[in-house]
């Protein structure tokens, strides 16, 4: 077997790191720094390695292969995937860096790198269908990840679990059904049932409205800081692979509506999402509705693909990761500081008053998620609200609504967290919490970052188009 | 005689899967897990070798164990020969149960003639009888050994039928991982349940 190919080092190698971690779990220092630094080279490597896949160095030439064998079947990560999975042990970085200071699994340095190689290698199989048992695989292992400790399994993990289950066949069953009809003809029946298949399974998968009801019962109960791990890989890298399916399969993409069902799935997702979270009072569930939010924009942003919609999807995956770590970090954060904040709305009442960076820092990533102009998201967004309103008026009051019911419970939490009430203060009796100067230099940190993605665009987001390389057929363009 | 014996199984096949959407015995619900990994065994050599037949009744046999092990450890076994009453849940579910072998034999014909025209009859309705008892199962439990038991009933049914349609070594890996690694999430979640209970 050849060992200087990129599956090698962007599948086996973390898989072999992650191994090792599973000997030093007990010693959660070492392994959290193992995992950061690797995944950080990782990234780094993909970042930098050339498309070519070859280089000099010291007047020798290396020569890389972009396909392993594994059981007679291919592994093909080639030059144009490596931002991509840059992208994706950027994320496993960030988010080890901070895993040491909550009470977090033992094993999530392991799981999180094992994860990343296992979805790095649904973008890598040959016959891609098959990636479907793979995420089923990466479903079985973050479920490990996902349930709190020393508490039971929840309905929240059960309707994850068989959710994604029932969506596997969808998708394997959608690749034999259509095989080797790509020349046939648009109104072939086998064409209709395949891409029901399909569109059932990426359903299932992604949790658009109405199958997202498992989703707030696991982030209630989950701790923030794993939840936006697990459901901001799941949701970027099944993006891409809803992207990949449509690029691979011309019959999919050349049928007619195909790309209107995506912005109407998209739509009302968001829409659902924005009205649901500004009825929520507890921010822990909050997350799940921007996950279902942000899979809408994802959806609309697919659908709206001759629109700039590639574009927008590309722009929007390093701010969002963004304004899920800022959100996570400082919900942990807070809750770690004042372990009698359980996440519901009284237990957060005048909460600015004693963590005023924390409670800025909650607001200010919502107002980023929202796309408030100056922030990260914002140039997506905008391109998104200005292609759906240039293409029909139909999404446009709907997209209004779902960001007006985003805005309300941005308001309310705001409103929460300034408003002291004297009789029923949650926090009498408590000795008075503080925070540390680091953790302000951190959300200030994010936060700047965030505000310098919007401000300067061209600088940060605009390398990430490249992500939409891989995709020839659909974006012949780019 | 194959076509008997394959008969047979898909009719035990069908009763284990039955037995376990019914009865709320742990030990009995472990014991008709594997007893419906055999007939699976016997009937997918209908389209695989025996070797690679053996693979999905070892892996089946080894997740059965799994969970056996770990209701054992916890003392979650309740003794096979224990009377107990039939409830009216069991009754519900036993006629649920018999609704869904009926849908399963009157439905196989028609989904053989339209999509899985290379699928037997009797594959058929040995798949779709384990995907809807698993579908069931799945909906309207939430214990944990019975929603993997659910999950492993409705994955062993789409693996049938896929091993009519398909034959690709790396899916057969992959399935015995996701069936192995169900058998331990199950596990992981039972004994949780029983920590839980303890406190």
């Amino acid at each position: 077997m050849n060992l200087m190919t990129t599956p090698v080092i962007w599948i086996f190698i973390p898989t072999l790191l992650s191994l090792v971690l599973v000997a030093v779990h007990r010693l959660r220092k070492l392994s959290v720094w193992i995992a950061c630094v690797g995944s950080l080279l990782l990234a780094v490597a993909a970042f930098i390695f050339p498309q070519s896949l070859e280089f000099s160095l010291g007047g020798r030439l290396f020569l890389f292969d972009d396909t392993a064998q594994i059981f007679n079947r291919s592994l093909i990560l080639t030059g144009s995937q490596l931002r991509t999975v840059a992208v994706m042990f950027s994320i496993t970085c960030l988010w080890n860096i901070a895993a040491y200071r909550f009470p977090v699994s033992r094993w999530f340095p392991t799981v999180s790198l094992s994860i990343t190689a296992l979805w790095v290698s649904t973008l890598a199989v040959g016959t891609f269908l098959y990636s479907a048992v793979i995420v089923e695989l990466i479903v079985l292992v973050s479920v490990l990840l996902l349930t709190p400790r020393g508490e039971q399994a929840g309905s929240g993990e059960m309707r994850y679990l068989v959710s994604q289950t029932v969506a596997m066949p969808f998708i394997l069953l959608s690749g034999w059904m259509v095989t080797g009809i790509e020349s046939a003809p648009s109104a072939n029946t086998l064409i209709l049932r395949g891409t029901v298949m399909i569109l059932i399974g990426f359903s299932l998968w992604l949790a658009v409205f109405p199958l997202h009801s498992w989703m707030p019962m696991l982030a209630e109960k989950t701790h923030p800081w794993v939840f936006s791990f697990v459901f901001l890989m799941h949701q970027t890298i099944l993006t891409f692979f809803l992207l990949k399916v449509l690029d691979q399969f011309a019959w999919l993409r050349n049928l007619p509506g195909i790309f209107t069902v995506l912005q109407w799935a998209g739509v009302i997702s968001l829409l659902a999402g924005g009205i649901l979270l500004s009825l929520q009072n507890q921010v822990n569930r909050a997350l799940a509705y921007i996950v279902l939010i942000e899979t809408g924009y994802s959806l609309l942003a697919i659908g709206l693909i001759d629109q700039g919609g590639g574009e927008a999807f590309a722009l929007s995956i390093l701010p969002r990761a963004l304004a899920y770590w800022q959100w996570a970090y400082t919900l942990s954060s807070i809750q770690q500081i004042m372990p009698e904040v359980d996440g519901s709305f009284p237990s957060l009442r005048g909460l600015f008053n004693r963590l005023p960076f924390h409670s800025m820092s909650l607001i200010l990533s919502l107002l980023i998620l929202l796309g408030l102009p100056g922030f990260g998201l914002f140039p997506a967004k905008r391109l998104l609200w200005n292609s759906s309103a240039g293409l029909t008026y139909n999404y446009t009051p709907l997209i209004a609504l779902g960001l007006a019911g985003m805005a309300l419970f941005t308001l309310r939490l705001s409103h929460t967290l300034l408003t002291t009430d004297s009789e029923t203060s949650s926090f009498t009796g408590f000795v008075n919490p503080k925070e540390y100067v680091w953790q302000i230099v951190i959300v200030c940190l994010v936060s700047l970052f965030s505000m310098l993605m919007g401000f300067f665009p061209h600088i940060f987001l605009n390398p990430l188009l490249q992500l939409m390389e891989p995709f020839i057929h659909l974006l012949p363009a780019i | 005689m194959g076509e008997t014996l394959r008969t047979i199984a898909l009719v035990i096949l069908l009763l284990s899967a039955a037995i376990n959407l019914v009865r709320r015995q742990w030990g009995l619900n472990v014991i008709a897990l594997a007893l419906q990994y055999v007939c699976i065994f016997l009937i997918i050599q209908e389209v695989r070798s025996p070797l690679l037949a053996a693979i999905k009744l070892i892996v089946g046999l080894m997740a059965g164990l799994v969970l056996y092990l770990t209701l054992l450890s916890s003392g979650m076994i309740e003794s096979l020969l224990k009377q107990r009453r039939v409830t009216s849940g069991e009754i519900f579910r036993g006629t649920i149960a018999l609704l869904l072998i009926l849908i399963s034999y009157l439905l196989a014909p028609e989904i053989q003639r339209d999509v899985f025209t290379q699928s037997s009859q009797l594959l058929l309705i040995a798949s779709l009888g384990l995907i809807l008892f698993g579908l069931f199962q799945m909906g309207t439990i939430t214990e944990p050994l019975y929603l993997v038991i659910g999950l492993l009933t409705f994955l062993s049914g789409f693996e049938l039928l896929y091993a009519s349609l398909e034959f690709s070594r790396v899916l057969e890996v992959l399935f015995a991982a996701v069936n192995l690694s169900l058998a331990l999430v199950g596990s992981y979640f039972i004994v949780k349940d029983s920590e839980g209970s303890a406190e």
